[in-house]
């Protein structure tokens, strides 16, 4: 077990982490005292808790598993460098989406494909749908996907914050930096460009 | 005729408000086409799900984090923390550097009064030397105008009152200090105390 003392510049040590297992049972306040005491094991808990939300997150923005992969690591960095400055007033979770909406906004050069490589199509979980009903279920999730990527920046970090990460329009509003009014305008006006992106395509 | 606003659409569209709670729904029909439309898209965008990577991703995932942050160096710290450490580490700055100025000062001068050798000016050289204007280029201690502006600085303190507050120093101490100083910190500090002769003078 490794114990630093709290508010030492210690180097975290990749070979001598605490025993697996170790904080599984921490809530999250006690995981956020944990990283900050120095206990490096605590944040790879808080990794393996959010990882697979943060990840969605980035793949909605960005489209592809590349840059979601890549963008989700960076998530992960900015969090614990800043995880000092997390106060517990939302949940560990709402403030690594913030992050994360930043980090996804911020970045200018990722690549926008309209389109998603068929291998990343398999691996959805349809079990008990007809194959037919499965190939298009499948194919229609990857257009409204598209289309998601293609909405301005602010309306695509509304509409993903709302629909898929279950925020409220205040706390978007808060994580945006923007009015609650300006968050349901934003939300309306991505939900009415989807229509346009997919024309007929959704009945 | 007002038709109704993005937010109370979008109120309308996630059931947060009733229908029947605003007439104008009944007799708009541009206004009830857009809230079917934007009904549409949420329920399509509610089941457009994030294709499920490899299970060894989130494996790799993982591991990428931990190196990154391990490589990060130092652990992040408590903000409170952080903001009392900035805080004292700013005043810590201006704490020695007047420390540090007041013990050359009371060092140098206790040193003269207990007659070490080799330290300064000798009391007659001290006076000649706070009197003339020119300095000295001489590299050797004794001759450097900082030292012989601290003795005439130190030459009329009241060493016995100083010594009650425990502000005496080691034999030998003053002159370590003042070597030790940089180039840069000696002129400084002759020009500080240059300053201060000019205040005494006026």
């Amino acid at each position: 077990m490794r114990c630093e003392p709290p508010a030492a510049d210690v180097v975290v040590s990749t070979t001598a982490d605490e025993a697996p297992g170790t904080f599984d049972d921490l809530d999250e306040p006690a995981l956020v005292e944990a990283c900050l005491s120095g206990r490096p094991g605590a944040f790879d808990v808080i990794v393996e808790r959010h990882q697979r939300a943060v990840y969605r997150l980035c793949y909605r923005f960005v489209g592809n598993h590349e840059d979601a992969s890549e963008l989700s690591q960076d998530v992960f960095l900015r969090a614990f460098r800043g995880l000092r400055n997390f106060r517990g007033r939302s949940s560990l979770a709402t403030w690594l989406y913030r992050i994360g909406v930043n980090v996804c906004l911020n970045r200018v050069s990722v690549t926008t494909p309209l389109t998603e490589a068929i291998e990343e199509q398999r691996h959805v979980d349809t079990a008990g749908v007809l194959p037919s009903d499965r190939l298009l279920e499948g194919e229609r999730a990857a257009r409204v996907r598209a289309a998601i990527v293609q909405l301005p920046r602010k309306q695509r970090a509304t509409l993903i914050l709302r629909v898929y990460h279950d925020m409220s329009h205040q706390e978007i509003a808060a994580a945006l930096g923007s009015s609650v009014g300006a968050v349901k305008a934003n939300f309306f006006h991505a939900l009415a460009n989807l229509k346009k992106l997919l024309g007929e395509e959704i009945p | 005729m007002r038709h109704l606003t993005a937010g109370e659409l979008v109120d309308f569209a996630e059931g947060t408000r009733a229908e029947s709670s605003e007439p104008h729904l009944r007799s708009c029909e541009q206004c009830r086409q857009e809230l079917l439309e934007a009904r549409t898209m949420l329920a399509a965008a509610t089941k457009a799900v994030v294709p499920e990577p490899s299970p060894l991703f989130w494996e790799h995932l993982s591991k990428r984090v931990h190196e990154m942050v391990a490589a990060e160096g130092s652990v992040p710290r408590a903000s409170w923390l952080t903001t009392i450490q900035d805080w004292t580490s700013s005043r810590l700055v201006w704490l020695v550097s007047a420390g540090t100025a007041a013990a050359v000062i009371f060092a140098v001068g206790l040193a003269l009064k207990s007659g070490a050798p080799g330290l300064v000016p000798a009391p007659a050289a001290v006076e000649s030397a706070a009197t003339a204007d020119a300095v000295s280029d001489s590299t050797s201690p004794n001759d450097d105008p900082s030292l012989t502006l601290v003795a005439t600085l130190a030459g009329e303190m009241d060493w016995e009152g100083n010594s009650e507050p425990e502000l005496t120093t080691r034999l030998g101490a003053a002159d370590k200090a003042v070597m030790d100083l940089s180039e840069a910190e000696r002129r400084e500090l002759e020009r500080l105390l240059k300053e201060a002769l000019v205040h005494r003078g006026g």
